[in-house]
């Protein structure tokens, strides 16, 4: 085995790994602010993302000739919107009902969150079938979007990989501004820390969580256009291991916490293109890239027994 | 207690009338999709009715035990659908024990499956001389040993599985069993390389199936003499109603003992429970490890009847196919499990089959729809417009229409109905 | 974990030096204090001196930062709740934490079960091992049932039950686990002065016929001083008084803590 390969490799290896863990980490945000004000796992959210990506794909097609900035710029406001409404309009008609009964029974919205995933996949599927009749949709290549730039250290981007950069770097930076420093976003921590002590102060919970909501949903909306963006390719089960990847690293930071949930999403980003790459080369190909997968499950399995408050969480004490 | 048996004896009547009209259609037109139906509700009615216990027992052996393989003699589809149902009712059962009664929802079941399925294929078929060397399959005879290998070894998965992920709250859970549920199956689909132990994605076949001569045998020395080819069906046929009915006893009697009520205090309150002495982790392993080993004993049945495994048969879909069973049936109920198992299965494997089925037939007719101001031409329906491949629509829609509007299921228990519409 | 003999008259219940910290609430600060069997203890103070965290420390749902916690001459802190549970101390909660969907009877089995093993297989099987300890079970629940007054209530799912009775019933479940100690958080909580009265005389009753020690926490200050035989009073996570009622009701100190509070 040549080790000189690994070190030669290392650099692209962690660009790409920081690239794809940007992507985790803007999804993970959206785990991050549903679990904060409802305690939710919003397994939907998944959907939420592979659903903003077709929007763009579907923009960036049709503004093929306006030009690769016209055409992406679209595509990413299409996958914005197109998501936070989504995720809006998920919350109204499947959790707020729930939220009405408030029944004790913890289940209840968590099947629920499962059942509208596995609804949306297909409704997607549906979509696909019905619009293009076709099971999946591809992001058009843009020339200046695929030129690659030379880095230091044998390392190269992409004008896309920049892109994905620059976008992931503004939202990341626009929603830490909206959470902290914003009335908006002093209501939604508000609500995070005590719901009904928030609604006595004058809060509205119900208009909290549908911001939050659609705050979440932009930003999982975005990451599918740069996701698409970066793998091109986009079919209704693209959701799943992204989401339950990007769960993860909002678990590994501490579920709630917004620097958490970036620097979960990178590591994890990181550590799954180094093991997928990795992997074959250390083990002569007897363990390959299949179990990449895997990584990320083992991490949150580790994390759960080990810190089930993350890295950057803080502990939680059940109230008796 | 006679009076009560009597008011809600009402539903009598229908109940007869289907299982009469049901039985008789379908021993005259055994190919008939709805006489099958309708064949199915007067059984399941006949399970959900409360009315007289001994009426029911005797209508149940009827329908079960002498309509259907009689039917089935004319058309062997139709034993191989009532295996299939019944052997989701049995996964069903096992999960309901996780979900219903100690509360703890499962995403990763299907392994459990996948285990027991592996476990019989693998030493059933020539895969287990691969890596083990030696003289493989073992004699269809010992499936009858493995359906209890299997109990003992899926039950040891669901502890080591369990073990670390039981200790971790309830939403944690759903996750993390979702992460293990798809790591068994990237397992599956991987570990032909570097040892070859589950031959990767082109699964295993062909599988050994029991020796049956005893039971052609059986049929005969009480005058049943019948073709060769029915013998395999029947006999799957019964077993998996011998193993659902034992199943069906464990659990009754598991809900209906300390543990299963620890399970339920565990469900409506953890730091009570333990309050009152309930050994958390202990009490969760035993529901887990109990839901695996129905899952795994059926896994071996399901090797054998379809001959053939691969890791295609073990997804996330179907750990949600069962999950949507037993909440269509009703968290914690026995009869709702199988209920739901029913109702789900029939719809999945011939419901939206046949709606799939019509709609080529539609589109091969070449047909105009016209209604004077729309025409549409019937054969444009787009190919990708096959209700069978939307399962995921399907069961999401149960899953959330069921949580919404009836979270307590069609046949609830006892001690569901109550608690879920408290705060309305 | 064996069980010490019941009635044994020096049976005590100490916490010795505990302290327990949340994040920057020191909520529990080097306490120490001791319960005896057979006599009723009260501890009171006012909101957020400790005293429910106490509860909480002395039944291992939670664990004391330093210091010990005993029964008898076994260690009690580091134990997971089900084996303190086991080890003879039962309790009841605050904001009443019954099991809803289970019947009334069925509530009290569950604690009955620590001490009637039988098997997962007998219970499969329904061996006659099984059948025995389900008649135990149904004796001991039902003798807790009829002490709180419960006995015709038992079909009843918890769920439906009125507010008092939910009371009663968790200390009805409490009292099936067969404790030495019972630990009621405001068990008249929410009562009107009747039932109050007719708890008072119930609690009486325990401490004469079982020989239990009794440890509680209560507001209703007319139930502490005419029920208790001891009263100990915790101010921020602190001892500030003990003695008997007439005595703690004449300390300065206790009237400050009181009256600084409400004023």
């Amino acid at each position: 085995m040549d080790w000189q390969i690994i070190l030669d490799i290392l650099p692209s290896v962690l660009l790409e790994g920081l690239l794809l863990g940007l992507v985790y980490a803007m999804i993970a945000l959206g785990y991050s602010m549903v679990y904060g004000v409802l305690g939710l796992i919003n397994f939907a959210h998944s959907e939420v993302f592979m659903i903003g990506a077709v929007a763009g794909a579907e923009v960036m097609i049709g503004c093929v000739h306006a030009g690769p900035a016209a055409a992406l710029v679209l595509a990413l406001l299409a996958g914005a919107l197109v998501s936070g409404m989504l995720a809006v309009l998920i919350e109204r008609v499947a959790y707020r009902p729930l939220r009405r009964r408030a029944s004790k029974v913890r289940l209840v919205p968590l099947i629920t969150a499962i059942g509208v995933s596995f609804f949306l996949q297909d409704a997607a599927r549906l979509y696909l079938g019905l619009v293009h009749d076709d099971f999946y949709r591809v992001y058009p290549n843009f020339e200046l979007l695929e030129r690659t730039m030379d880095l230091p250290l044998q390392a190269t981007i992409q004008g896309k990989g920049i892109v994905l950069m620059g976008v992931a770097a503004l939202m990341l930076g626009v929603l830490w501004f909206l959470v902290v420093r914003t009335p908006m976003g002093r209501a939604i921590r508000a609500v995070a820390q005590d719901r009904e002590a928030a609604s006595l102060m004058g809060i509205d919970p119900d208009r909290v969580i549908t911001r939050t909501f659609f705050l979440g949903g932009c930003l999982g909306g975005v990451a599918g256009v740069l996701f698409g963006l970066l793998y091109t390719q986009i079919n209704p089960y693209s959701g799943f291991f992204p989401g339950i990847k990007a769960f993860t690293a909002a678990v590994l930071g501490g579920i709630g916490s917004i620097p958490g949930a970036a620097l979960g999403g990178l590591f994890l980003g990181v550590l799954e293109i180094m093991g997928g790459t990795y992997l074959p080369l250390v083990s002569d190909g007897n363990i390959g890239t299949e179990y990449k997968d895997i990584f990320a499950f083992a991490v949150l399995i580790a994390i759960l027994l080990f810190k089930p408050s993350g890295l950057l969480g803080r502990g939680h004490v059940e109230k008796v | 207690m006679w009076k009560k048996s009597r008011t809600l004896g009402g539903g009598m009547i229908p109940l007869l009338a289907a299982a009469i009209a049901g039985s008789f259609w379908l021993l005259l037109d055994p190919g008939s999709t709805l006489a099958f139906l309708v064949w199915l509700a007067a059984v399941l009615l006949t399970l959900a009715w409360e009315g007289r216990p001994r009426l029911r027992w005797a209508l149940g052996a009827v329908l079960l035990l002498v309509v259907l393989p009689m039917a089935g003699m004319a058309n062997s589809f139709l034993l191989e659908l009532t295996v299939q149902i019944g052997i989701y009712a049995a996964m069903a059962l096992g999960l309901n024990v996780v979900v219903g009664l100690a509360g703890l929802l499962d995403l990763g079941y299907a392994a459990f499956f996948a285990v027991g399925a592996y476990t019989w294929a693998i030493f059933g078929s020539a895969q287990a001389a691969a890596f083990l060397g030696g003289t493989f399959p073992l004699p269809g005879g010992y499936f009858y040993l493995f359906l209890f290998i299997a109990v003992i070894t899926t039950a040891l998965v669901g502890v080591l599985i369990g073990l670390p992920a039981l200790r971790l709250r309830g939403d944690y859970l759903a996750i993390v069993t979702l992460a293990m549920g798809e790591v068994v199956r990237v397992l599956a689909n991987n570990l032909d390389h570097p040892i070859n132990i589950t031959n990767g994605p082109q699964g295993i076949t062909p599988i050994a199936r029991p020796p049956i001569g005893w039971f052609s045998d059986l049929l005969g020395s009480v005058g049943l003499v019948l073709p060769a080819y029915i013998w395999y069906p029947l006999f799957f046929y019964l077993l998996v109603l011998l193993l659902i009915g034992l199943i069906t006893l464990v659990n009754v009697r598991l809900s209906d003992s300390p543990l299963g009520r620890a399970w339920v205090a565990i469900r409506e309150d953890e730091v009570a429970a333990r309050a009152m002495g309930i050994p958390l982790l202990r009490t969760k392993l035993m529901a887990f490890a109990t839901g695996a080993a129905f899952s795994g004993t059926m896994g071996v049945v399901f090797a054998a009847k379809q001959l053939f495994v691969s890791p295609e048969s073990f997804t996330l879909v179907q750990s949600i196919l069962i999950l949507t069973m037993v909440i269509l049936g009703g968290m914690g109920s026995i009869r709702g499990a199988i209920v739901g198992a029913a109702l789900v299965t029939v719809l999945n494997l011939q419901v939206l089959k046949s709606l799939s089925e019509y709609l080529n037939v539609l589109r091969q007719s070449g047909a105009v729809l016209d209604l004077g101001f729309w025409r549409y031409d019937l054969s444009a329906l787009p190919t990708q417009l096959e209700p069978a491949k939307y399962e995921r629509l399907v069961f999401g829609v149960i899953l959330v229409a069921m949580m919404i509007w009836r979270p307590e299921g069609l046949l609830p228990s006892r001690r569901a109905s109550l608690e879920l519409h408290q705060g309305e | 974990m064996s069980r010490v003999p019941y009635r044994q008259e020096t049976m005590r219940l100490e916490v010795r030096e505990v302290s327990k910290r949340f994040g920057g609430l020191q909520a529990i600060s080097r306490l120490t204090l001791a319960f005896e069997a057979g006599t009723i203890h009260a501890v009171i103070g006012p909101n957020g001196a400790g005293k429910s965290t106490l509860f909480n420390l002395l039944t291992g749902i939670y664990r004391p930062d330093s210091g010990s916690i005993w029964l008898h001459d076994q260690r009690l802190d580091g134990r997971p709740p089900h084996q303190v549970a086991a080890m003879g101390l039962g309790r009841t909660f605050q904001n009443i934490r019954l099991f809803d969907a289970m019947t009334v009877l069925e509530n009290c089995l569950v604690a009955c079960h620590h001490h009637l093993r039988s098997t997962y297989l007998d219970a499969v099987l329904r061996t006659g091992r099984f059948r025995r300890m389900e008649r135990q079970a149904m004796q001991i629940a039902d003798q807790a049932l009829v002490i709180m007054g419960l006995g015709v209530r038992r079909g009843a799912i918890a769920g439906a039950l009125s507010y008092g009775e939910r009371r009663r019933l968790e200390i009805a479940r409490a009292l099936a686990l067969q404790p030495r100690f019972l630990l009621l958080d405001e068990p008249a909580a929410g009562m009107n002065p009747q039932e109050t009265q007719q708890l008072q005389e119930t609690i009486a009753s325990l401490r004469a016929e079982l020989h239990l020690g009794i440890v509680l926490i209560e507001h209703d200050m007319h139930l502490v001083m005419g029920l208790s035989d001891k009263v100990s009073v915790l101010e921020y996570g602190t001892r500030i008084a003990e003695g008997t009622p007439e005595a703690v009701r004449n300390d300065p100190r206790v009237i400050e803590a009181y009256l600084g509070q409400e004023a």
